[in-house]
């Protein structure tokens, strides 16, 4: 019955979301190439420099990005609360505002909620609520899917630790954080997985193993620079090479031998105000979502035509694409607000003043 | 026994769960609108200099209170010595007068919570802001016990949470006493003179600064339609999130962690820093 309801009132709530958002669906952006090529490739150059990177920056294509995007599609929405098809929001005018803290693609169609206010997280499946995990505390952060379904659920600041729920729902165990390799639990930046273990990520650079695959802890705990993808293949990083003129530098190596594969400088040519999340598909390509925006010139220095940037990089991280949707709606904190699944879907999870959208955008 | 201590009260503005603003007079002091509270002021500060924080200037007068007359206008920036204080006011030297003026627009360089500039002034903030991680969230709370195990427990939600123990803060109580202003406070004394509000739309101790230019000690701050926080730059990482410290909320408590900085936080900088 309340399910019910929650389904009859499913259409107001987007209406409502889609107004607190700053701007419509994704639009098409055009091909662009670097004003300076030249400036481009020395940032580069500098960043990978300054990494004690031996690579050099191949040269920065022009990379006419292809026009691309569509509009996106609202699959899951709700208002605040406690209630099934709500979520929990934290809002008052002393502490940090906080609505679901991640959303994360899975095997078979999967989306999984981080609903930690409520203590649970919430599955989906089409777009429909399919079950909700209960959790022990209200300070999750961060989850990832296992390929077998396991659910991996980071709580990096008060438990530090993660613990690992079976696809049956269940706690099957909680691997500490503390240990080789993670000094603090708060420079943690992500929960991951592959084949071969379980990783938590430090400062977005490297992952530390912290169990194997069946989710028992690894004593050695050791590390590989780059975050898994989603095939197994590669470690990807990604970082700012020089924000005010929007360039970004994506790198990966084979996840055998370690050794580097490609890197890609990308020109966004608009100030970064941040990179939000590095991503994968099952074919193996990659996606970066970066915050841009222009700041004013004078106090109170505001950030003004702000969206969000999605890039797509296919084999040897050839630019495939790059998608412009709107920016998150509200200052509430999300540590994992973008999501890719297998078939490269991108979704957004958007925390408006009047309830939660996350919103699917297809590549063309 | 007596101690050598000598104390001077500094009467603030306490703005327990904050919200509420601080009016200026006509002649650039500030009224009290809300509870008060007394705010102890280090005893150190006497013969100590201090700079003048208010934007305008700040009046000389010739004793404690609006009502005595002015003797001359300090400007912006310009440096005291404190000689003594009385109920707010501090009795202060300048330029070869000496006068009294409103207390809560002075900075004491005192302990590095002053204008003392420069990365000294900095790595003491931060050294501060070290000192608080692992105490407890308190909704109008700012004062911990470095090293002190006691650090006190937040329960449900707030505003209506409840707190046990001691020690904690709220996020604008934990940078305020982080940067030492309106002026130099021990930790372990309790105050809470500034809200998200404050920090958001004044700017008596601090400026607004660019995001370009933003460096260890500063902070970010959002205030906006009931919702507000504030948390101090340490670092940044190559994502361009943002290393920390922040009186997170009543499940976290003061946390050194990454996290995005939304463009709805503006980047502030306290004078000196």
């Amino acid at each position: 019955m309340r399910r019910a309801f929650v389904v009859g009132g499913a259409a107001i709530f987007v209406a409502l979301i889609l107004m607190t958002l700053r701007s419509g669906g994704a639009h098409v952006v055009a091909a662009t190439t670097p004003s300076s090529t030249s400036s481009s490739t020395a940032s580069s150059s500098a960043a990978a420099s300054a990494h004690g990177d031996k690579w050099k920056a191949p040269p920065a294509r022009a990379a006419a990005l292809p026009a691309a995007g569509s509009p996106g599609k609202v699959i899951i929405s709700g208002g605040y609360g406690s209630a099934d098809g709500q979520f929990g929001r934290r809002r008052d005018p002393e502490s940090n505002p906080e609505g679901p803290m991640a959303v994360a693609a899975g095997p078979n169609g999967q989306l999984a909620v981080v609903d930690q206010v409520n203590r649970r997280i919430l599955r989906y499946k089409d777009g429909k609520l399919v079950g909700s995990v209960a959790i022990g505390g209200d300070t999750v952060q961060d989850i990832a899917f296992a390929r077998d379904g396991k659910m991996l659920v980071l709580d990096r600041l008060v438990d530090g630790n993660v613990q690992i729920y079976g696809a049956d729902g269940k706690l099957a165990n909680e691997v500490s954080l503390a240990g080789k390799g993670v000094s603090e639990g708060g420079g943690v930046t992500g929960v991951f997985s592959d084949d071969d273990g379980i990783y938590v990520e430090r400062d977005h650079e490297s992952v530390v193993r912290i169990a194997d695959a069946s989710g028992a802890s690894d004593p050695n705990r050791p590390e590989m620079v780059g975050r898994p993808s989603r095939d197994g293949r590669l470690l990807l990083a990604a970082e700012i090479a020089d924000a005010a003129n929007g360039d970004v530098l994506v790198s990966a190596s084979d996840r055998t031998s370690g050794q580097p594969a490609w890197k890609q400088p990308i020109h966004l040519g608009i100030p970064i105000v941040h990179i939000i999340t590095l991503d994968s598909d099952a074919a193996g390509q990659v996606y970066l979502a970066v915050d841009v925006g222009h700041e004013t010139a004078s106090a109170p220095f505001t950030i003004y035509d702000e969206h969000i940037l999605v890039a797509r990089l296919g084999s040897g991280g050839a630019p495939r694409g790059m998608l412009s949707i709107p920016p998150l709606p509200t200052a509430d904190e999300s540590f994992r607000p973008i999501t890719v699944d297998d078939d490269g879907s991108v979704y957004v999870m958007a925390a408006g003043d009047n309830g939660l959208a996350v919103t699917r955008y297809v590549f063309p | 026994m007596r101690t050598h201590t000598t104390k001077v009260w500094l009467l603030s503005l306490f703005l327990a769960g904050c919200g509420s603003g601080q009016a200026t007079n006509e002649d650039g002091e500030t009224d009290s609108q809300d509870t008060t509270a007394d705010v102890q002021f280090d005893s150190a500060v006497i013969g100590k200099p201090a700079k003048v924080t208010a934007s305008d200037g700040l009046h000389l007068r010739t004793g404690p209170g609006t009502g005595y007359a002015i003797i001359l206008t300090m400007p912006h920036g310009a440096t005291v010595s404190v000689v003594g204080g009385s109920g707010g006011w501090y009795k202060v030297s300048y330029s070869g007068h000496t006068g009294w003026c409103d207390g809560i627009y002075l900075t004491p360089e005192v302990g590095g919570g002053g204008s003392s500039g420069g990365s000294t002034a900095v790595s003491q903030a931060i050294a501060r802001a070290q000192s608080g991680v692992g105490f407890s969230y308190h909704w109008g709370g700012g004062c911990w016990n470095p090293g002190s195990s006691a650090h006190g427990a937040c329960y449900g939600s707030c505003p209506s949470c409840s707190h046990s123990g001691t020690w904690g803060a709220d996020c604008s109580g934990y940078v305020a006493k982080i940067w030492q202003v309106p002026g130099a406070s021990a930790l372990t004394s309790c105050s809470h003179p500034y809200s998200t509000y404050n920090f958001y739309n004044q700017h008596t101790h601090w400026s607004d600064i660019s995001r370009s230019s933003v460096k260890k000690g500063d902070a970010y701050v959002h205030n906006s339609g009931g919702s507000g926080h504030i948390f101090l730059y340490d670092s940044g990482d190559r994502w361009g999130w943002v290393k920390a410290y922040e009186a997170k909320g009543c499940s976290y408590g003061i946390q050194h962690d990454t996290r995005m900085a939304y463009s709805y936080y503006k980047p502030i900088r306290r004078y000196g820093y």
